[in-house]
């Protein structure tokens, strides 16, 4: 029997011009543990949605691309001269990207019931679906019809989560959608780097003194206006109470926190919004930070509470969907619509140095976290075995890093 | 059929009905168009006075001949409400008040062989012809095409109307019934359970005339034109009036979201619950998922609606509820394609429904796993038993019919004579 490959569709990341968002990086960083596993039969490929077909790409131009040398603009001008790709019916295609948006998977889907391929995709999370109010009214619309799409083409769906996957569940429940295997995996994350020289001046002055640190996308969802409300009244109530800086790009809804941040006096000062934060700054601030706070309304899994921890940093975290899962039992978890609580655990942790080192200690001595390495090995592990299905070459499992 | 009616030596038939019937849409109209055509064939001179409503009855479809029972009128309203599904009832008072009855007569024959009234609501305006026409040797046919009191009690109840109300309007239409039944000289059932509940009413002399549909050939390059704007994978048909309970029928069996279905398969539905079904699809809570399954069609002439029909892989039949017999189950049967439907809907056809392309469900569940079952089926080219499929043809189901008539008209042994003059 012919051993079928894995082609691993990277259309998202292929196109994306601007800082990249968790969907993604985690597209990327998949990429790289792919090629990095020495895997035999791994193909790439991207959807075009001028010819609405899919096209190869080799992985040296994968490579390339996720080292930085390609751009989208370079891309568009070469999407007409990629060859189109040839499924057949043993291959799995892969695709964990933003497939809402990027891709027609109704053509997918003639294409797989022509041909017989398998097809594994990816579920971030339900929230336009459960909470379409926290999202954008074009996502919100078009979410419940891409599961329905999601359903019919996927013959294993991975789920980050178990929160995402009984949301998923439930939901194609709901909608009485014929119910693909689902399989909850672990997301990794980029492990801590050692940062060079401070670049940016503002990051310099912030350190000089203590400071919390949220690190989120500023949008209705991550409850960046309670946060503020809450951090004021401990300010308020506290002598000498830390900053706190918020680094994160302004997105949809978040209005009303740049408004209270402009107009309440108590802020200035105190409050700071960093927009453009390179990834070794970032990691000073990690560093430096007396705590980390993530008080987001809903997530499917909370990557930047993961990231938080890698760095030894406490995180007091949302007790919602799938965040106490991300952050275990080395978090604190609280209510995200109560800003009185989130005041006084803010406060009890800053008033207490000796229980915050006791909770940084813990983590830094017992929390370990995912790799992408670990990820990719467990995505191919859930892929059903054919005869001569895609495996790792020359090894006889793929190695973590 | 004016031109029939003065031909000499013809009997002529009075039809009365609450809808004309020159350019059918509903069930109730093509079943009345296809017994005058009937007639016809069967050289008696059909004539039909409808007393109608102006607003869903424009002047294309109607008669000079036909009555307009005006929007605005007083009868309209009962204790000074206007009611829903009351308008048949009220139109048969409004029919036989003096003035409008000294009208219509204008325009009717001097002489009548037959009365016949379809279904119960025009009975006083019958009484009168009757009276009007006694010098002829009239008989009394009594046309059901479903037991209506039962049926205008769930209707009224699922308008919200007050019980008291709907039990004395129900009273009254089940009076008229009772009525019509013991008074006619025949009586025309739909369905064999029908056929018991009239006699059990009192009536004497009953004939079983079945729902039918007509035997339209299929034209090849409508066939090819539609071919190209329907889809390719497998699709199902589902065509209906837009009478309430073809509507909840389809929403009961095959569910408020349509999920279940595969992707690439879509639902047509045609005829006047197109709307409707759309608009209620669309207005639940996946909505956006219900709306990129249907493909809607208010309205298509007979040849395309043949040649949308062949192509179709699947018909649905998903009544619930309602009386009578439904015209759609005889074009799902003729069709020879895969039917699924539900006992409701194959009432009155219970013996074809050991046909093997026909899968009748007790439930929505089983409703819903038969039509996946049919998508996954291969496309009938051959379906079986096809001459048992030809008897639900108009011109075999009205036959018990056409030969009762004869029987009850005098001069029925000149009607050869007469048809060939």
């Amino acid at each position: 029997m012919k051993a079928g490959d894995l082609i691993f569709d990277l259309t998202s990341s292929w196109s994306w011009t601007r800082p990249a968002v968790g969907v993604i990086r985690t597209e990327r960083e998949i990429a790289r543990a792919l090629i990095a596993s020495g895997m035999t039969n791994l193909r790439f490929c991207v959807y075009l949605a001028t010819f609405d077909t899919f096209a190869e790409l080799s992985v040296d131009e994968v490579e390339a691309h996720l080292s930085g040398e390609q751009t989208g603009r370079k891309f568009a001008r070469s999407s007409s001269t990629l060859p189109l790709i040839t499924f057949t019916p043993d291959d799995w295609y892969l695709s964990v990207g933003l497939d809402w948006d990027d891709k027609n998977l109704d053509t997918l889907y003639e294409r797989k019931k022509a041909i017989g391929f398998s097809v594994a995709l990816f579920c971030h999370d339900v929230i336009a679906v459960r909470q379409p109010h926290l999202c954008l009214d074009r996502v919100a619309k078009r979410f419940p019809h891409y599961l329905y799409q999601l359903a019919w083409c996927a013959d294993l769906v991975f789920c980050n989560s178990e929160s995402t996957r009984a949301d998923l569940r439930d939901f194609l429940q709901d909608i009485r959608a014929r119910m693909p295997m689902l399989k909850t995996v672990r997301l990794g994350s980029v492990p801590p780097m050692v940062p060079n020289a401070i670049r940016d001046g503002r990051i310099r002055e912030l350190m000089a003194t203590p400071y919390l640190l949220y690190v989120s996308t500023i949008e209705a969802r991550k409850n960046h206006l309670m946060l503020l409300t809450a951090y004021l009244k401990m300010a308020d109530e506290m002598e000498n109470a830390p900053k706190l800086v918020c680094v994160g790009v302004p997105a949809w809804g978040s209005e009303p926190f740049f408004k209270l941040l402009k107009s309440d006096p108590r802020a200035e000062g105190q409050v700071f919004v960093l927009e453009e934060v390179g990834d070794e700054d970032l990691e000073h601030l990690y560093r430096s930070c007396l705590f980390t706070v993530y008080p987001s309304i809903c997530e499917g899994w909370g990557l930047p509470v993961v990231e938080s921890l890698a760095r030894g940093k406490f995180c007091l975290v949302s007790n919602t969907t799938s965040m106490p899962e991300a952050g275990g039992e080395w978090c604190e978890y609280v209510d995200p619509f109560n800003p009185i609580v989130w005041c006084k655990k803010m406060a009890e942790y800053v008033g207490h140095p000796d229980r915050l080192e006791l909770k940084q200690s813990n983590i830094r001595t017992g929390f370990r976290p995912s790799s992408w390495t670990d990820l990719v090995k467990s995505m191919v592990d859930h892929l059903p075995r054919r005869e001569g299905a895609p495996q790792a070459a020359g090894k006889s499992t793929i190695s973590g890093s | 059929m004016t031109d029939e009616c003065t031909v000499p030596g013809r009997d002529r038939i009075l039809l009365l009905a609450t809808y004309p019937c020159l350019v059918p849409k509903h069930g109730g109209q093509f079943r009345l168009s296809s017994i005058v055509e009937a007639y016809l064939a069967e050289g008696f001179a059909p004539f039909t006075l409808a007393v109608c409503d102006p607003v869903n009855h424009g002047p294309e479809e109607r008669q000079a001949s036909d009555v307009i029972f005006p929007d605005d009128h007083p009868l309209r309203l009962i204790e000074g409400i206007r009611l829903p599904f009351t308008a048949d009832l009220q139109a048969g008072k409004y029919a036989v008040s003096d003035e409008v009855f000294s009208s219509l007569i204008r325009s009717l024959p001097d002489e009548v062989t037959v009365i016949q009234l379809e279904q119960p609501y025009l009975l006083p305006l019958a009484r009168r012809l009757r009276e009007h026409y006694r010098h002829c040797a009239q008989s009394f046919i009594y046309s059901s095409h479903n037991i209506e009191a039962p049926l205008k009690r769930a209707l009224l109840k699922g308008a919200g109307i007050e019980s008291a109300v709907v039990e004395n309007l129900t009273a009254e239409i089940e009076q008229l019934e009772v009525a019509a039944t013991r008074e006619a000289d025949l009586v025309v059932a739909v369905t064999e359970e029908d056929a018991a509940q009239l006699r059990s009413m009192g009536a004497g002399q009953v004939v079983l005339a079945r729902n039918g549909v007509h035997a339209n050939g299929v034209r090849p390059d409508l066939v090819a034109n539609w071919r190209k704007q329907l889809p390719e994978s497998p699709w199902m048909l589902y065509v209906a009036s837009g009478y309430q309970p073809n509507i909840d029928g389809f929403f009961e069996q095959m569910g408020s979201v349509l999920g279940w279905l595969p992707l690439d398969t879509r639902v047509v539905v045609v005829g006047s619950a197109a709307p409707a079904i759309k608009q209620k699809a669309e207005s639940l809570r996946w909505g956006a998922i219900n709306a990129r399954k249907l493909i809607t069609y208010n309205y298509l002439s007979d040849d395309d609606l043949a040649a949308v029909s062949c192509l179709a892989h699947v018909h649905l039949v998903p009544m619930s509820t309602g009386g009578g017999s439904n015209l759609k189950t005889a074009a799902a049967i003729r069709s020879g394609k895969w039917v699924v439907s539900t006992t409701v809907g194959m009432r009155g056809y219970e013996s074809y429904m050991s046909l093997s392309e026909i899968h009748v469900a007790t439930s929505p569940a089983e409703f819903r796993k038969g039509v996946l079952q049919a998508l996954e089926s291969e496309a009938i080219v051959h379906p079986t038993q096809p001459e048992r499929r030809n008897e639900v043809l108009w011109s075999h189901t009205l036959q018990g019919l056409m030969n009762e008539v004869r029987k009850l008209v005098p001069h029925a042994d000149q009607h050869g004579e007469a048809a060939t003059s």
